[in-house]
């Protein structure tokens, strides 16, 4: 490169300008990055097309026009007004924040308490927790119907967020735990010698600390909650009880299926979590990027 | 300020590893002691029970009247500086400061402020208040974790090889810091470290700790010039005392030692020896600087031959290996410890000499170098049992050299 004269450089052998050069490239790196994003929205930019006019995709393609004249908020109108997707998504929404708080609550102590204190089976809790995640849920789903429906929580939002906490909680456990094990002891004994109780030291130091991992943890417990459709389904047989997930299957009829409201139906449900991951996404990586604990 | 006493303390691991034996001492209020040993002597481990992070197996700890065995760390008056300095990384310095004031007494915000900005300038980290940990350098980081534990102005300070992640230079600077800061204060301070340079720098009473047993405890000059046996000899003084082997012979007119040593030595303290051990081979120590060394024979002299000369400075340190030494690992018991050089394979034999006095040129040759010691000096170890068995005299020879140099002064 030095030996050439400064004013040229060369791409794909071809003699240019560094400024042509810079251009080049960054026209190259951004259709590639657009071509991938297209790809990966392109689903979603087809529920918003069909939720709006009912056409199929060569019908799209052939003749755009007709679908623009076509086009109507008709399926949304109908959504919000004929069906129950109101009470489903207030459902969808309590269940998962409750889901999500609780676990979080418990995991902070319960992974505390497995990756640091010292007792008694110890090791047994921490591996007997990763043990239940080896069974699927649908395994688990009849006992569950048979034991809620006994003590009385089978129909019930409370039943349904006692159980997502149950399934959430042995993977929230285990990452908080090992993050938990990266910090310093030396943080809550300081914090112990300096006037708090163990849970102040947990609450004032480590819960700070570790609010990342927290978030990670809130993600996945709030993801898990909100798309859950099996659960939902055995434990809720009411249907103005029942969540967004089995609510939207309810739509799928035996002849018919109206795609515009299937469409409008599936795009409601998913931007609470579009809105959701947009910031505690861009929260997890200046939590990760400003490196919490340095020793 | 409070006194601390341990009585018979013992702490068992799972697992029966015992860390510390039966540990009795008491500490006086406001004296500074530093506990010493090489890794694994449960010095820490007794730092830790003082401070209530590890539970006591057995036996009681005592600060100022009151037992601590069952209080929490909040409730036992203490502060602590970890090795790791354990600063919140969350709160700036001013909060990191403010935090056991905050939640251990009812202080109001003002009050709070004023104590912190107080201890921030006596450590001179004032213009550091509003930083984060993570944007300060190391000896800042020392700085306010030390401001940390003297803000809540507590009964004791608990130091915990505070300055080990420090450089050297710096290290020697806040040894002095420390040590000022603790005469202005006059908290009773337990200091742990492995460095026996900073425990002989520093404080007040040194107590020497090996496997979780307490070798000796004294003044920094007493363990020095007075090691109770070869452990606290070795350990204690850079470099390390040089151990002879020599058999007790009093079939002479006088009594003597012969081997790797001859020197000649008192009717007295021969009878002193043999009382307290029936020993026939004995271990000589003798301090580097207790050494003479001469490029002639004189009278009384053994010869040796040079292995290295380190040039130190002020004087150099002569490494010399004897005509025909009797090795110290052939006859000392297994379970006597002579102290950090047991690691190394070979003894080494040290004595200072004045920069150039010996040339160079003698290093690893066959060129004879002829070594007087200083048998005011001397002491005389059992190699079964690793005890001093003629401390006394070095005490009366001590004594009489202080009260002379208080007489001239």
């Amino acid at each position: 490169m030095a030996s050439k004269p400064r004013h040229t450089s060369n791409l794909f052998g071809i003699e240019v300008s560094p400024k042509v050069e810079k251009w080049a490239k960054a026209v190259g790196f951004h259709a590639l990055l657009w071509s991938l994003i297209f790809v990966v929205l392109l689903p979603v930019f087809w529920m918003f097309i069909v939720s709006l006019n009912q056409v199929a995709f060569d019908t799209f393609i052939e003749n755009p026009g007709a679908w623009v004249e076509g086009a109507s908020l008709d399926a949304y109108r109908r959504m919000l007004n004929q069906t129950n997707f109101p009470t489903w998504f207030r459902n969808s929404a309590i269940v998962t924040v409750a889901s999500t708080v609780l676990s979080i609550l418990v995991c902070t102590f319960g992974a505390y308490s497995i990756g640091r204190l010292q007792f008694k089976g110890r090791k047994a809790v921490a591996t007997f927790l990763l043990l239940t995640q080896m069974f699927p849920l649908i395994l688990v789903a009849v006992p569950l119907f048979l034991i809620f429906r006994n003590i009385g929580l089978f129909n019930s939002l409370l039943g349904l967020t006692i159980a997502y906490v149950a399934f959430v909680l042995p993977f929230s456990i285990w990452m908080l735990r090992g993050f938990y094990e990266n910090l310093p002891e030396s943080l809550e004994e300081a914090a112990m010698i300096d006037g708090s109780t163990r849970i102040g030291a947990v609450v004032r130091v480590i819960v700070p600390l570790s609010a990342p991992a927290i978030a990670t943890t809130a993600i996945f417990a709030w993801i898990f909650a909100w798309n859950e459709f099996v659960m939902a389904l055995i434990l809720i047989n009411d249907d103005a009880k029942t969540t967004l997930p089995p609510g939207l299957g309810s739509w799928v009829g035996q002849y018919t299926l109206q795609w515009d409201l299937m469409m409008a139906g599936a795009l409601g449900a998913t931007l609470p979590l579009f809105v959701i991951l947009f910031f505690l996404q861009k929260y997890i990586i200046n939590g990760l990027a400003e490196g919490a604990v340095k020793t | 300020m409070s006194r601390i006493l341990f009585d018979s303390v013992t702490k068992v691991y799972e697992g029966d590893i015992l860390a510390v034996d039966e540990f009795d001492l008491e500490i006086e209020d406001g004296e500074f002691l530093t506990l010493v040993g090489p890794s694994g002597s449960g010095k820490s481990t007794l730092l830790r029970m003082v401070a209530g992070l590890e539970e006591i197996t057995d036996g009681e700890i005592h600060i100022g009247d009151t037992v601590v065995n069952r209080l929490p760390p909040r409730n036992r008056d203490i502060a602590m500086v970890f090795q790791n300095y354990a600063l919140y990384p969350h709160l700036n310095v001013l909060e990191n400061m403010a935090f056991g004031l905050k939640r251990s007494t009812n202080l109001s915000a003002e009050e709070i402020n004023a104590r912190v900005e107080e201890a921030a300038e006596l450590m001179g980290i004032e213009e550091l208040l509003d930083q984060k940990p993570k944007h300060l350098s190391g000896g800042q980081r020392q700085r306010v974790a030390t401001g940390r534990a003297i803000v809540r102005n507590p009964a004791v300070f608990l130091f915990d090889e505070p300055l080990s992640n420090l450089d050297a230079k710096l290290r020697k600077h806040m040894r002095t810091e420390l040590q000022r800061l603790q005469q202005e204060l006059v908290t009773t301070t337990i200091y742990v470290t492995h460095d026996q340079e900073e425990a002989m720098t520093m404080s007040d009473r040194i107590a020497i700790l090996n496997h979780g047993e307490l070798q000796q405890v004294g003044s920094p000059r007493e363990v020095y010039n007075q090691p109770e046996n070869t452990f606290v000899a070795q350990f204690i003084g850079s470099p390390s005392m040089n151990m002879f082997v020599s058999e007790l012979d009093r079939t002479g007119e006088r009594p003597r030692f012969r081997g790797d040593v001859d020197v000649e030595i008192s009717e007295r303290e021969a009878e002193t020896i043999a009382a307290r051990s029936d020993a026939d081979q004995f271990l000589l120590g003798i301090r580097p600087e207790h050494i003479e060394v001469h490029e002639t024979a004189v009278e009384g002299s053994v010869p040796a031959t040079v292995d290295i000369i380190e040039p130190l400075g002020s004087n150099d340190l002569l490494y010399f290996d004897l005509e025909d030494g009797t090795g110290v690992d052939d006859v000392v018991a297994d379970h006597v410890e002579i102290g950090e050089d047991e690691q190394s394979d070979e003894e080494e034999y040290k004595a200072f000499i004045l920069p150039g006095s010996i040339p160079n040129s003698y290093e690893r040759n066959d060129e004879r170098i002829y070594l007087t010691f200083d048998t005011d000096h001397m002491h005389v170890f059992d190699p079964e049992t690793g005890e001093n068995v003629n401390k006394g005299r070095m005490a009366t020879a001590d004594a009489q050299a202080e009260s002379a140099a208080e007489a001239s002064d």
